[in-house]
């Protein structure tokens, strides 16, 4: 079962077709999804880096993830409806392309991750005082973290090369 | 349970992309030592971001007709130069000068547009020059 | 002093020249290029909201600063680097473009800010900053590097 058409369909509606034939709407919207990734997951990377043990090691994770929070869920806001739009436009190119299919595939990990993550160990992360090296789980999750979102960004940018 | 779907859903998007890897293409380079012109009729025209795109049919030495897709900048680019949606049209009769694509399809860049009489536009992306407009 | 002739010499160079023949290498370097901003900004973004009295508020400026420097300095280099690369590849379209200069002042501007100002209050004990100068200084940071990504993407439309 191919779910082609059902792209072309999305991609064909008025709002896919008046993004994808704009003059400045598509330049802008692809503006904000580059800006508010770089900052949203240059955000990620430093509660990342923590979970691994590379930086800030003598604090909680959650007192270098809770002042940020704020700003890496605006620049997620960002960088997820700006993708949706772009999607919108581009439905169908979207499908046919793989490096397209990988940076979904490594959405879903990253996102299954810190669910997972939250849900579980990151419950007791409070109590994490003074702790250099983390539960091994915890640092699992960090690396799990940062090899998806870094897929995610290259395959993203690989998209573009496979879009005629 | 939680750990088995996740499991599956992963399988599931990564084995929907494998069939696709064997269409995959690489046609959206062009090769700037490989200049190209020719001329026939307008097929198809997409006006669409990040690229216009349009094709020509091209008559060979051989009296083969192929399909050439050219590639130009986006809407904006081109509205701020003057060049409307309107500008090429199926059954125009163009030539075409650009750059062809490194992946030796029949694609290319399509940085100048001649019209019949005579008047020509600048179509390139901002990635592109026309061949007399090489160094 | 021949500008045009200086973005010659680097799109003749052999490295240019070669990147452009290649099929592949442009795009890689696109991909650490911007791997390399997710870093610089990332970094630069939680630098400079401490500096404006946000973000990080429970650790002074310094210790934040200190803490995130080496992210900061991979995701620079890695940006100079490929950047230097990228624009051997295409110097004289970066010549033609009307957003490449806005891009090249904000990236001198914030380097320059970066190294001097920047660095100057960011390593002040949090008492010496005052109510105004980190905020400034933050502030025209942020301004400056999000400029940078922002006439960046902006050569591609223009």
């Amino acid at each position: 079962m191919t779910l082609l058409p059902l792209f072309e369909w999305i991609q064909n509606t008025t709002i896919g077709t008046s993004i994808r034939e704009s003059l400045v709407v598509f330049p802008i919207i692809e503006t904000v999804h580059v800006i508010s990734l770089a900052f949203s997951i240059g955000l990620i990377l430093i509660t990342d880096l923590r979970l691994i043990g590379v930086l800030m090691p003598g604090e909680r994770p959650v007192d270098v993830t809770a002042p940020l929070k704020r700003w890496m869920l605006a620049g997620f806001a960002l960088m997820f409806s700006s993708g949706l739009l772009l999607f919108w436009a581009e439905a169908a190119k979207c499908y046919k392309s793989p490096a397209f299919r990988f940076k979904m595939l490594f959405l879903l990990l990253a996102g299954l991750n810190a669910l997972f993550f939250e849900s579980t160990i990151g419950r007791h992360s409070a109590s994490w005082e003074g702790m250099i090296a983390l539960p091994r789980r915890a640092r699992f999750a960090g690396w799990a973290s940062l090899i998806c979102w870094i897929c995610v960004v290259a395959f993203g940018r690989w998209t573009a090369y496979g879009l005629n | 349970m939680k750990v088995r779907f996740l499991l599956a859903s992963v399988l599931l998007v990564a084995a929907s992309a494998v069939p696709l890897l064997a269409h995959h293409s690489f046609a959206a380079e062009f090769d700037d030592t490989k200049p190209i012109k020719v001329s026939g009729v307008v097929t198809k025209v997409e006006w669409q971001n990040p690229h216009v795109w349009f094709y020509v049919d091209v008559k060979g030495d051989d009296g083969k007709v192929t399909n050439w897709g050219f590639a130009g900048g986006a809407p904006g680019q081109l509205m701020r130069r003057g060049i409307t949606n309107q500008a090429i049209k199926p059954g125009m009769t163009i030539a075409v000068e650009g750059f062809r694509a490194k992946d030796g399809s029949a694609n290319a860049s399509g940085g100048r547009v001649t019209f019949p009489d005579g008047h020509n536009v600048f179509t390139a992306g901002s990635e592109d020059r026309t061949p007399d407009q090489k160094k | 002093m021949n500008v045009m002739g200086i973005f010659q010499w680097f799109e003749n160079s052999g490295i240019g020249t070669s990147i452009r023949a290649s099929t592949y290498d442009f795009a890689i370097l696109e991909c650490f290029h911007l791997l390399g901003m997710v870093c610089l900004l990332g970094s630069l973004f939680a630098i400079d909201l401490r500096l404006m009295g946000l973000g990080m508020t429970r650790q002074p400026v310094a210790k934040v600063a200190a803490s995130l420097a080496p992210v900061t300095w991979i995701g620079l280099c890695t940006m100079i680097v490929t950047g230097l690369l990228l624009f051997s590849s295409e110097a004289m379209k970066c010549y033609e473009n009307a957003a490449f200069p806005w891009k090249m002042g904000c990236l001198f501007s914030g380097l320059l800010l970066y190294f001097t100002l920047h660095r100057w209050v960011s390593r002040l004990d949090d008492a010496r900053i005052g109510p105004v100068w980190g905020k400034v200084v933050g502030a025209l940071s942020l301004a400056l590097w999000f400029g940078v990504a922002l006439a960046g993407r902006a050569i591609a439309f223009v």
